[in-house]
């Protein structure tokens, strides 16, 4: 889902992020009432 | 030292965009940064953490005052939370603790062993990558704050295995703080960052420094939440609409302006510490309140305090009582709908207008201003004169209010079908 721009700075490449996982952003919303089941537990 | 280093980040963004006039200045690049703000290659090549959420899982399985678990809405993250976490009544204090990937198993164990062990309140979570702001905590006040970070700045192992925090932050032995109520600090400011950027790439990067940044924000916070004047900017940007997906964006324009205010600050002064305390014990006496007009006025009008009243803009008595039983309804509206549900608000104002006043939380007295400023009769009044929305003269109460007014229409669509 992230997507990358390669760049030219100062000569050199480098990456920078367009896009990221919305789910990256550290929001402060309510979790509890929704837990995931142990076996339900996603992995990346 | 803080200020310098939000310079040379600032100058170093410059050049990616001076020397790339192609690039795109989009959202995600800014809070990318951020996130990734004083990593080195390594920490990006190797940034998997999630191989420790079963561990931690299993490390706090049993202990009393503490919950881990993986949640739906946030799968990037493992969620630590205290037991009596609904005890809240304040805005949290956020607290980002920068452990390296090296010590982050041992660091973690140890940190919230102590908040467990110390009872602190908190709700917090670790990422799934290795970031600047990998373990968040939102600890409950001031006072559990200091114990974390004198905790972690007594404790030699975490001190040596902390790696940097953004300079956006107020920053204590390493450790990010912010107050940032139901949005995000960091959100926020790579907003900032992006419309600055934005800014200079239609006026030149030459002068980009941290000074000419803080310039810009504050004329940003003036024109938008002080005169107003780029307020729809704000509300009508994309960056709002997806802020504003649960529609309290009268609520969340205040967060985003005390937001803004503290990142001011903290453009302003090295050490920002007693500027964030006096921030933070400013927006929770904004944002605690025990009446409705508090809870109402202090997120809508008093936004802008400098330059409206309520009183200003009506002087005639009866006009002034139908707004407020209007507001009283709102205000009930925007307090139910979001500590219960628009089924549930539903349901409490149905059966008030069957004379059942039961339902009817006291909180915010609105129990008693119901029954004495709003009777069931005019709920129906107002409900069938909904044309007359914009009661304010003021461009800025329009916009919040109209937001107000979509919940509301939705809930009387409803009230229609009961």
């Amino acid at each position: 889902m992230d997507k990358y721009e390669e760049v030219m700075v100062d000569g050199k490449k480098i990456l920078i992020a367009t896009q990221i996982d919305p789910e990256l952003i550290d929001k402060n919303i309510e979790t509890k009432e929704l837990e995931i089941k142990e076996d339900e537990t996603p992995k990346n | 030292m803080r200020l310098q280093k939000i310079d040379d980040f600032l100058k170093q963004v410059a050049k990616i965009y001076f020397q790339n006039p192609n690039t795109e200045i989009c959202f995600d690049s800014f809070y990318s940064y951020l996130m990734h703000y004083g990593l080195n290659n390594k920490d990006i090549i190797d940034k998997d953490l999630s191989s420790f959420f079963d561990g931690w899982k299993d490390h706090f399985k049993d202990k009393e005052n503490i919950s881990v678990f993986h949640s739906e809405r946030q799968r990037r993250f493992l969620q630590f939370h205290n037991k009596s976490e609904d005890s809240y009544k304040i805005d949290p204090i956020k607290m980002y603790v920068p452990f390296n990937k090296e010590n982050i198993n041992d660091n973690v164990k140890d940190l919230f062993d102590f908040t467990e062990e110390n009872n602190i309140y908190h709700i917090s979570k670790v990422s799934d990558i290795v970031r600047s702001d990998s373990v968040v905590l939102r600890v409950e006040d001031i006072d559990g704050a200091n114990k974390v970070i004198n905790y972690v700045s007594n404790n030699e192992n975490m001190k040596s295995s902390m790696m940097e925090v953004n300079p956006f932050l107020t920053n204590i032995n390493g450790i990010g703080i912010a107050s940032d109520n139901n949005s995000s600090y960091n959100y926020i400011v790579a907003n900032c960052l992006k419309l600055y950027f934005e800014d200079k790439r239609k006026k030149g990067f030459s002068n980009v420094s941290n000074e000419d940044f803080s310039n810009f924000i504050e004329d940003y916070y003036n024109k938008t939440f002080i005169t107003c004047e780029k307020l729809d900017s704000l509300i009508f940007s994309e960056f709002f609409e997806r802020e504003n997906k649960d529609g309290y964006s009268n609520i969340l324009v205040n967060n985003i302006r005390q937001i803004v205010r503290l990142l001011s600050e903290n453009l302003k002064n090295e050490n920002s510490i007693d500027a964030f305390s006096r921030h933070y014990i400013h927006c929770n006496n904004v944002n605690t309140n025990n009446n409705y007009e508090d809870f109402y006025y202090k997120n809508i009008e008093n936004i802008n305090n400098d330059c409206m009243t309520y009183s200003t803009y009506y002087n005639n008595e009866e006009e002034v009582k139908k707004i407020e039983k209007e507001d009283l309804l709102d205000s009930y509206m925007l307090y139910s709908n979001k500590k219960y549900s628009l089924e549930e608000s539903n349901r409490i104002i149905g059966n008030y207008l069957l004379d059942n006043k039961e339902l009817i939380t006291d909180e915010y007295n609105f129990k008693n201003d119901f029954i004495n400023k709003l009777n069931p009769d005019d709920i129906i009044k107002i409900t069938e004169n909904d044309d007359n929305k914009l009661r304010f003269e003021n461009r800025f109460n329009k916009k919040i209010r109209n937001s107000g007014y979509g919940l509301k229409n939705e809930y009387l669509e409803n009230i229609k079908k009961i």
